[in-house]
Order: structure tokens, then sequence, then C-alpha cells
């Protein structure tokens, strides 16, 4: 039977079809008198005590059904690498070049991509000419790795190993909506930039036909910056040149705190009067408890957006963070306005200059000298100026060099400098994931160990859960997605009280079980500043 | 580094924009321009509190749904109710949207593609799929097909053959030419993702045709 209706070269609606259903009144009618949701109303509080008797009786069942319950496979069809979480994978950058052409690019980390002439073939070898796209993203941490679904397990001879990263990247060409291949007689370069400039790693290519990373050549950690000199200024950006901050009038429904910052560390703030610091409950929910809190500590960071800022009393561990905007209140927000007019017109002004200043430093090659090192990555002392400005505007890092990582692109795909990691050391326990809610047992099929300071992953399958292990002396964190697709964490707290719990319980220590418990997001769809603060990372 | 999840949704600011001009190309991530972007957020914000502020929304986007749903059903009846339900939908969860810079009319052809799934279920009826000479003869170009009367009836019985997935996608990027950046949008995938899918897409598609032959 055919799945699908086909119609062919049927006339498409009018303007007087369109004209024919717009009708907003009508529309507000039918939205009015539209059923009510379930949730909330008398209906659902009667059928509460139907379910509960229904519940008793199949959980009842289900419980006997699954005393021999197998740990959860995954679903074979599933894609080797699959972003976990929807709509929080890394997203990649679009750039166009014309293939016969070639081009070179910057980053927002400041990695630069060069393409020579004729760098494409498509997929029977023919050389490909004309406006070819490429998409490239990078990851750099753990969090990033993770969210985007890349394997870190590594298997060679038989072994598996663990991956420390010192950053990924993913770059494909394509045509026309067609995957185009590298011409092996004209390859694409990248410096990546790199977070560390540790030797220790090499470069491996993500086989995802083979499920598996080829390893490919000896890592290079290459420092790219000026020679130091002491006639040499500061490199030129326009990411120096900051905007000032549009405040908004205090809005007496929602939450703010006033907080005595240092004027010297936010220069932009301190102009206004009557700041305060409101809490955006789209990014962060306000607690009432926190009233109620006597804080020690409060800490004010600025985001990338430059427009909010992140906010966490400290008392002890206890933490509470809060994405706030800036407001001032009624009585001051005329003249906070007049001010910020002022430094609007100010910041313009310097901005166009900073620009003009940087052009003309763009054109006199002379006057900055780049070392050797550099000097072979980077075609002139401009090019390396703008890809160290693209990293300290976006990546937030103001060192006066870079740690450049170089791939020779032989294949479309994911690249990543990486070392094997041996497991973490630590006593060998059999472990248990609890729903920190229902206090009932989690079955996963893996979990991922991650530890605070190193860019790696572990990853244990239920399979190893009866020796699953740890540095007890690094803060360490467990990630994994339930069967549900719903995120679940253990933090560090948690471990550390699951270890207390061990120790203080009766019996053989060979017969204990480490009993993790996890926070499990109450949905499978999570906004990232959720899944950042889930993640804790 | 701290994990920053803004940061694969920033893109480079106007200034460095400004300073990159020239030497490297950057693409816009939006359809619509920053201005208008601001301009739906207000509104969007406004209709949160007083649904009778849905109208500016609702009085933009009504024709372009309504296209939307009417090239996946049968009946401009149903068109008109399937439209409607989509935007109750849309007003009754539009606490829960989030920009991140996907245009709101991504996030309604979304509900849109749910009313409609829950229609064929619920009307118990296939899923139409309206298409002129010209889609036809576009398809068969990909495939590498001459167009013909004995082509084009081997093409319609290989799209029977398609997932409903598959033909959504072969819908918005091959009959309604939307780009892919929209694509992207709409079923909340990545670029790589979307242009990979539409190569299997086209690989399937010529194999089942080839097999027809």
């Amino acid at each position: 039977m055919d799945k699908y209706n086909i119609n062919r070269n049927r006339d498409p609606l009018t303007p007087e079809d369109v004209q024919k259903g717009k009708d907003f009144d009508t529309f507000m009618k039918a939205y009015s008198a539209r059923p009510k949701p379930f949730w909330g109303s008398k209906t659902m509080y009667m059928s509460i005590a139907t379910v509960g008797i229904i519940a008793v009786v199949a959980g009842t069942w289900v419980v006997m059904n699954n005393s021999e319950s197998t740990t959860p496979t995954e679903n074979p069809k599933t894609a080797f690498v699959t972003p976990p979480l929807e709509g929080l994978d890394v997203k990649d950058t679009t750039y166009f070049v014309d293939a016969a052409a070639g081009a070179d690019f910057i980053y927002k980390t400041g990695s630069f991509i060069h393409v020579p002439q004729n760098a494409f073939v498509d997929s029977a070898g023919n050389p490909v000419s004309g406006k070819v796209e490429i998409h490239y993203r990078e990851f750099h941490n753990t969090a990033e790795i993770f969210l985007a679904g890349i394997p870190m397990t590594y298997d060679s001879a038989g072994s598996r190993y663990h991956f420390e990263s010192a950053g990924m990247l993913e770059i494909t060409a394509w045509q026309n909506g067609r995957p185009l291949k590298v011409n092996s007689a004209s390859q694409i370069n990248v410096a990546m930039a790199s977070d560390t400039a540790d030797q220790k790693y090499n470069v491996y290519y993500l086989d995802t036909t083979a499920k598996n990373w080829n390893f490919i050549a000896k890592d290079k950690a290459v420092v790219a910056g000026f020679v130091a000199d002491s006639t040499k200024t500061k490199p030129l950006s326009v990411a120096d040149v900051a905007p000032p901050v549009l405040p908004s009038k205090a809005d007496k429904a929602k939450h703010s705190f006033v907080i005595a910052f240092e004027p010297s560390e936010f220069p932009e703030l301190s102009v206004y009067k009557g700041v305060r610091f409101q809490v955006d409950e789209t990014k962060t929910p306000y607690n009432k408890k926190d009233k109620n809190i006597q804080w020690e500590d409060v800490n004010i960071a600025r985001n990338a957006d430059r427009k909010s800022y992140t906010v966490t009393f400290m008392q002890g561990a206890n933490k509470s963070t809060y994405v706030t905007g800036v407001v001032v209140d009624e009585a001051n927000y005329a003249g906070a306005m007049k001010v910020y007019n002022q430094k609007y017109e100010e910041y313009q002004t310097a901005l166009k200059k900073k620009q003009d200043d940087i052009l003309t430093a763009m054109s006199n090659h002379e006057n900055q000298l780049m070392n050797a090192d550099a000097r072979r990555i980077f075609v002139n002392d401009s090019v390396l100026s703008m890809a160290m400005a693209a990293r300290r505007a976006n990546v937030g890092d103001a060192k006066e060099n870079m740690v450049m990582r170089e791939f020779i692109i032989r294949n479309f795909g994911i690249w990543n400098s990486d070392c094997p990691a041996s497991l973490p050391q630590g006593p060998e326990m059999f472990v248990q994931f609890i729903d920190s809610k229902t206090k009932k047992e989690i079955q996963l099929s893996r979990v991922f160990l991650v530890e605070k300071g190193k860019n790696a992953i572990w990853t244990f399958y239920a399979s190893d859960f009866a020796k699953f292990r740890f540095n007890h002396d690094a803060e360490n964190l467990v990630w994994a997605m339930t069967s549900d697709g719903k995120l679940a964490v253990v933090s560090t707290d948690a471990i550390t009280k699951g270890l207390d719990d061990m120790a203080k319980a009766k019996g053989d220590d060979k017969d204990k079980k480490l009993k993790l418990e996890m926070e499990v997001a109450s949905s499978s769809t999570l906004t990232g500043v959720q899944a950042s603060l889930m993640l804790g990372i | 580094m701290t994990f920053d999840p803004w940061r694969a949704y920033t893109y480079e600011s106007k200034a460095n924009r400004a300073m990159f001009t020239g030497v490297m190309s950057i693409e816009s991530k939006y359809h619509v321009t920053e201005a208008e972007l601001v301009t739906e957020t207000a509104e969007i914000e406004a209709a949160r509190r007083d649904p009778a502020k849905f109208a500016p929304l609702y009085n933009r986007y009504y024709a372009r749904l309504l296209g939307f749903i009417y090239q996946r059903v049968a009946t401009k009846d149903d068109a008109y109710d399937i439209a409607s339900q989509t935007f109750i939908a849309a007003l009754e969860n539009i606490g829960k949207y989030k920009s991140q810079g996907v245009p709101f009319s991504a996030w309604l052809f979304r509900i849109a593609i749910n009313e409609l799934n829950r229609f064929y279920r619920r009307a118990k009826v296939r899923q139409a799929i309206n298409i002129d000479d010209t889609q036809v003869e576009d398809i068969l170009q990909e495939l590498g097909e001459e167009n013909s009367a004995v082509t084009d009836e081997r093409l319609a019985k290989a799209m029977q053959q398609l997932e409903q997935d598959e033909m959504q996608l072969l819908e918005m990027r091959f009959f309604e030419k939307r780009p892919f950046k929209e694509v992207c949008d709409i079923l909340e995938i990545s670029e790589t993702a979307a242009k990979a899918r539409v190569y299997r897409l086209l690989e399937k598609l010529k194999t089942i045709y080839t097999s027809l032959v």
C-alpha cells in the first residue's frame, strides 16, 4: 500500500485563500475556548487516586518482571557520533571559498585554516571548481566533547584506551549539497589554537566507518607569537574597545541584588548610580530560600555577551548562581541613560580610531616580527594579530602568544590532538547509580568519568561497573544519559558522600558497593545554562 | 578554559566583522536581520504577558504557515484547521520559546510538523505530497535521469518507499527549496548533519529508483 498521497500540479493557494483563513479575532476565540491543559485541573486531582491504585498494581508487575532485568543496551542504529542532548551540539561555522583560488580563514578561537588552490575533488575524484562551502567547528573541553557525542575511547591491538585531548576539530566541504573529498595533491592545512603546549599528544583521525580513531602522526605544539621586543607594542585589537553596558529600568516584580563591587574591576558599571543585578529567570530561576541565607562571599563574572553577569553567592561549600542583567532603580534611570548615550558616542569614536589604527598597523609589515615557528604558520604579522584578536574576543585568552597544532587534512571529518590516558589510579569498587529523588537504582549502559583539571573522558560500560575506579584525591564528576534520554550527573559532593557512606557501612569491604546518587534532569530537553550547571564544568 | 554554553551560539561581533572584511567570509547565521530579531523578540515577550498581543506574529506568519501546511495535506479546509491548531499550540507554549538565534518561523514550522503528524494519525489519512512537473524534473535531474512518462512514474514509485523523515527532508530541500540553514533550524540538527542526511537520502532514492528499472 502506498504511504503517500501524491498530487500533481495542484493550484497553489491564492491571496484570497490566505485571507479567508486569516482572522485573528476568530483565532483568539478558538484559543480562549480550547480545552485547558490537564495538569493542575480538577480532573487531574480526581484522577490521581485512580492512577495511584493502578500504579501499585502495575508497579508490582514491573518489579516482578524485571527481577532478572538486563542492563539496557544502546540502539544499534545509533550513529557513531551522536550528540546526547538536542540543540546543545557545538554549532559549526560556514566559510565559502572559490575552489580554484583557495582562501585563508580565521576561526573564532584563533585557529588558522589554509585552503590551497584546487583543494577539492568530487566523489568520483574529479577536480571541483566554483563555490564550495566549508563547515568547521572545534571542541576544546570535556563538556563540548560530551555534548557533541564524540567517542573518547580508542581500540588498538585488542586493548581499549581513553583519550585526553588537546583539542579537536571537524571540517567538511560541500557543493550543491554533496560532500566533497580532499584533493590529495593540494591538502588543506589547519593550525588549530590549543589550550595546552604539552608535547605528549598525537594526531588521530576518526574513521566513522570502522568506528575507531586512526593514529596519523606525532603532534607538535608550536608557539606562535610576536618576538619579545622593547619597541614592540601590544597587538592591536578592536576587542580592547568595549561598548558601554545598556542598563534597563529595574523591574519591581523581578528579583534583583545590590552588590558593592570594585569600580576598577567593573568600570562599565561604575559609571551608573543605583546599579542592581536583576535575575534573568529564563536562564536561572530564583530560589526563595537564598534570601534567608547569610552569604559569606559573592563573585561577579562578566559574561561573554558583555550584557549579562553571572553572580555567585557563597557560604562555605554552599553556592548559588544567577545569570543577571544590569538594571538601575527608577530614580537613577534617566541619569543612567544620559551617561550611556554619552559613553556610547565615546565608544563609537574609540572603535573607529582603533579600526583605523589596526588597518595602519596591518599595512606596515615591518613594525612587528614573528618568531620562526609563527612565521611558518602565519603568512604575516597582520594575520597573526587577527588570529590573536579573535581568540581574545571569543575565548577570553589574553596571552601574548598562541599554542598552535598543525593538521594536514587528508580526509574531511573529525581530527584530534590526543594522547591515550590510562585509567585514574584508585581502588576498584563495585558501583551502583541511584536516582537522588526516587532513591532507586538507575540502569545505565555506560557512564563517563571526568576529572576536573584533565581534558579527558573515561568511559565505563555496565560490564565495568564492578571495577569502577577514580582518583580519590581529585575532583571527579560522572555524567551519563538515562535510557529515556535524560542527562544524569553525579556531583563531586555526591561522590564524597558515596565514599563516606561506603566507609560507614557494615560488613566486609569486598562486599561493599559504592552507591552514587545522580541528579537526573527533569526533561530530556535542556537549555545551555541548565546543561552547564548540571555538568558542573 | 571554562565551558561557556553560549559560545556555540555566539558569532563574531559587528566590530570583528568589520575588522575581518575583505579577509574572510562570514555567513550570517540568521534569515532575518538583527533589527528584525530584536523587534520579534519584543513581540514574543509581549505575547507571553498578554495573548492578545500575539496579533503581529500571527499576521506576519499566517500565510507562510498556511502554505507550509497546505503543501502537506489534501484540502484547504484541513490546512486551515491545522494552521489554527498550530497557532494555538504556539501561543500556549510561547513561554517555552527560546530564540538562541533560531527564527520564530522555524519554531512555528516545528510545531506545525507535530500537528500534521497528529492529524495523519487521528484522521488515518496518508500524508499528502504536492508536487509539480518542474519539481519532478529537478529531482530526476538530481538522479541523473531524463524526464519522461516512464521515469516520472518510476520516481513516484521510488518516493513511496521513503521514510517519513526522509520525505520531510525531500519536501523542504527540493520541493520547497528551503536553504539548508532553515532546514536545520526546523529539524534542530546541525548543517553538516542536514547535508549528510540529504546526501544519504539522494543516494537511497537513486538506489530504489535504479532497482525499479
